[in-house]
């Protein structure tokens, strides 16, 4: 099938029971929102176009609260204005999918061309500490079943998941095997009521500090939902202890998720010394750079490009960092902001930069002569 | 009257608050509406009025500050069996959410909307809201508001909501049956309560209010927009309370093409061959 990145992640989202998206127009998400406004009808989702993005996000949460699957979606301008709710699906744990599709800012920007400078805003954006994923998207094939897994995430573990894209793979068209959703699992939205409990708690605090979800009005338990800390049946508290057993309950969350991550995609030789590091929509650009490398030049080549960006999974980075004697990062943005991550989370040292900031995708030819330059520097 | 179904708490206002005559108000157009706490969903955003949701026994969402239209409306668009009630302050509703109210009063969702109007903000201690009076003196607005009051009846009329209505708080028998006109009202339903603020505003107090408030007559013609938007002016020595305005019109639910066919969106599932029918359009 020949399919742009927007129309295969809103497939996705569609195959992951979407019920509402509400967005406002912004370049270069807006195609997400067209494509499922155009199968409203037949896919029985409800397309809403917000009057702002803080609206946008705020419907969303608002719908996945009562039960139906949600996600919004715009660029960094329109995600900029997101942030305060994104950390009250964080606080008031509703599962919640966010769609950053990255063009060059700041401010406006180049509205219509390519950046990845994004990544240490939204890890961070919101004030307070939740607990939350961040996944890159890498191609087309992401787009669809990433998708579909970023719904999963924020159901099992009632919180926000952003998806990283950006121009480039939102528009760019690639021929790929059809989708399917074979041996694909989707949850469903909510928890059974009879799995609740006795005396129904919205915050129970549990081991995996998963509570029961259940939706309002679908059976006479009483759901609470609070942007304020709350106790466990959803109530205000100025408690100090309650504050602090909230916090860990939430935070506990990401136990259990650093455990299902996917490891970066490792592409090249295995008695490799020089290795490159990238992430989203770089993998393409790097997988043709490293066979080229890896046919013309001497030394051996490899890379690492994370799809799963955060929480940072760092066991295969380790691995291969020990191996490589030159660590390359490469990335579309002026500030090398997957190096900075990979430093704060594990250590490891990026030895040289390859960085492109000019709003047009790097290509492998870029690719090989800066990383040839940067061997023999 | 019994009023077991709804069960009230301990509320953190200051006494001689109106809002501790807006929450049994509430209570009882709930329990007059013969509904149960667990199909009701009081939504509210942050504030003193939008502490309401976390005193009566319903399901609750109290959001962010500003943000609670948004969030109450795609709860009926997921659930249109919920009745949702935004219940919240002047500033919650005008001031931060202005945008929202604007924007939702178009939408036209089947919500009621409980405006908590002390003309000042509480919560905060004491500034103006977007409908103090012009010269009001606050911590902020040291030598008096020189902004001019917004007119919430007459901006919702004339950006066509279809139930437009005033109360006080001061009249409980009133607001009470206001309140259940608004949440019977097909649409969105605007209800501004006057109440009093008595920590922050010495100018809008009760007796003040009480003067200004008179009902409207019982031949009063709601349907009637031009005698509407003159009633909406009567803002000042004078402000009648009742439905100023009320009228007919197609519902979000009943013009959205996926909504419309009336099964609760919550309840929908995409048919098996859908996504294999998309996937196909790419081949």
């Amino acid at each position: 099938m020949l399919i742009n990145g927007n129309t295969a992640l809103a497939l996705g989202a569609i195959a992951a029971g979407l019920r509402f998206y509400s967005a406002y127009p912004m370049s270069p998400s807006t195609s997400i929102m067209s494509y499922l406004a155009a199968h409203s009808e037949l896919t029985e989702i409800v397309v809403e176009q917000a009057e702002d993005e803080i609206a946008a996000i705020n419907m969303a949460i608002g719908a996945s609260f009562a039960g139906a699957r949600a996600m919004t979606g715009t660029s960094g301008g329109g995600f900029s204005l997101m942030v305060e709710a994104l950390g009250l699906a964080g606080i008031a744990e509703i599962p919640l999918v966010v769609v950053d599709s990255q063009r060059p800012g700041p401010a406006t920007g180049l509205p219509t061309r390519t950046e990845q400078s994004d990544l240490q805003f939204v890890i961070s954006a919101s004030q307070g500490e939740f607990p939350r994923m961040v996944i890159a998207l890498r191609n087309h094939y992401d787009a669809f079943y990433q998708t579909i897994r970023a719904f999963n995430i924020a159901e099992k573990y009632q919180m926000p998941v952003i998806i990283l894209t950006d121009q480039y793979l939102s528009d760019a068209s690639a021929t790929v095997s059809p989708f399917d959703l074979q041996g694909v699992e989707i949850l469903k939205v909510g928890t059974t009521p009879a799995d609740a409990g006795e005396e129904y708690l919205r915050y129970r605090f549990t081991e995996d500090g998963i509570s029961p979800r259940l939706l309002p009005g679908k059976s006479k338990n009483l759901v609470a939902a609070d942007s304020d800390e709350h106790n466990e049946r959803g109530w205000i508290t100025e408690s100090a202890e309650m504050r602090t057993k909230m916090m860990d309950k939430r935070l506990k969350k990401l136990q259990q998720l650093k455990l299902e991550l996917s490891e970066p995609e490792f592409i090249g030789r295995e008695n490799f010394t020089t290795l490159l590091l990238g992430w989203g929509s770089t993998y393409g650009p790097i997988t043709e750079a490293i066979n080229i490398l890896n046919t013309k030049a001497k030394d051996q080549f490899a890379a690492l490009v994370f799809g799963d960006i955060y929480p940072l999974p760092h066991k295969l980075l380790e691995e291969k960092a020990q191996q490589a004697t030159i660590i390359i990062n490469v990335e579309q943005n002026a500030t090398g902001q997957l190096a900075l991550l990979i430093r704060q989370q594990s250590g490891i040292v990026c030895n040289e930069s390859i960085l492109k900031y000019d709003g047009r995708q790097i290509t492998a030819a870029e690719i090989v002569t800066a990383v040839l330059e940067a061997v023999q520097r | 009257m019994s009023k077991e179904k709804f069960n009230t708490y301990e509320t953190a206002w200051c006494p001689g608050c109106g809002n501790f005559s807006i929450l049994p108000c509430l209570q009882s157009a709930l329990e007059e509406l013969s509904l149960d706490p667990d199909q009701v969903l009081l939504v509210a955003g942050i504030g003193q009025g939008a502490k309401t949701p976390q005193y009566l026994s319903t399901n609750s969402f109290c959001g962010l500050h500003g943000r609670a239209l948004p969030a109450a409306v795609a709860a009926k668009i997921a659930n249109e069996k919920l009745t949702v009630i935004v219940t919240t302050g002047d500033g919650d509703s005008y001031g931060e959410g202005g945008n929202h109210f604007l924007h939702n009063i178009r939408r036209n969702v089947d919500i009621a909307h409980f405006v908590h109007n002390n003309q000042v903000y509480g919560l905060t201690k004491g500034q103006a809201s977007p409908t103090s009076v012009e010269g009001q003196v606050t911590n902020v607005q040291t030598t008096g508001n020189i902004n001019t009051p917004l007119n919430p009846i007459l901006l919702a009329i004339a950006a066509g909501a279809t139930f437009v209505a005033r109360a006080f708080s001061g009249n409980k028998a009133h607001l009470i049956s206001v309140m259940k006109q608004a949440i019977a009202h097909n649409g969105y339903a605007l209800v501004d309560i006057l109440q009093p603020c008595v920590s922050f505003n010495k100018i809008n107090t009760y007796a003040a209010d009480k003067e200004k408030v008179y009902e409207l007559a019982a031949d009063y013609d709601a349907s009637n927009k031009a005698l509407a938007l003159q009633k909406a002016q009567e803002d000042g020595a004078k402000i009648p309370i009742g439905v100023i305005y009320q009228e007919k019109q197609a519902t979000f639910h009943e013009k959205n093409i996926v909504l419309k066919a009336g099964k609760p969106l919550l309840d929908r599932q995409l048919e098996k061959n859908v996504l294999a029918k998309l996937v196909q359009e790419f081949i």
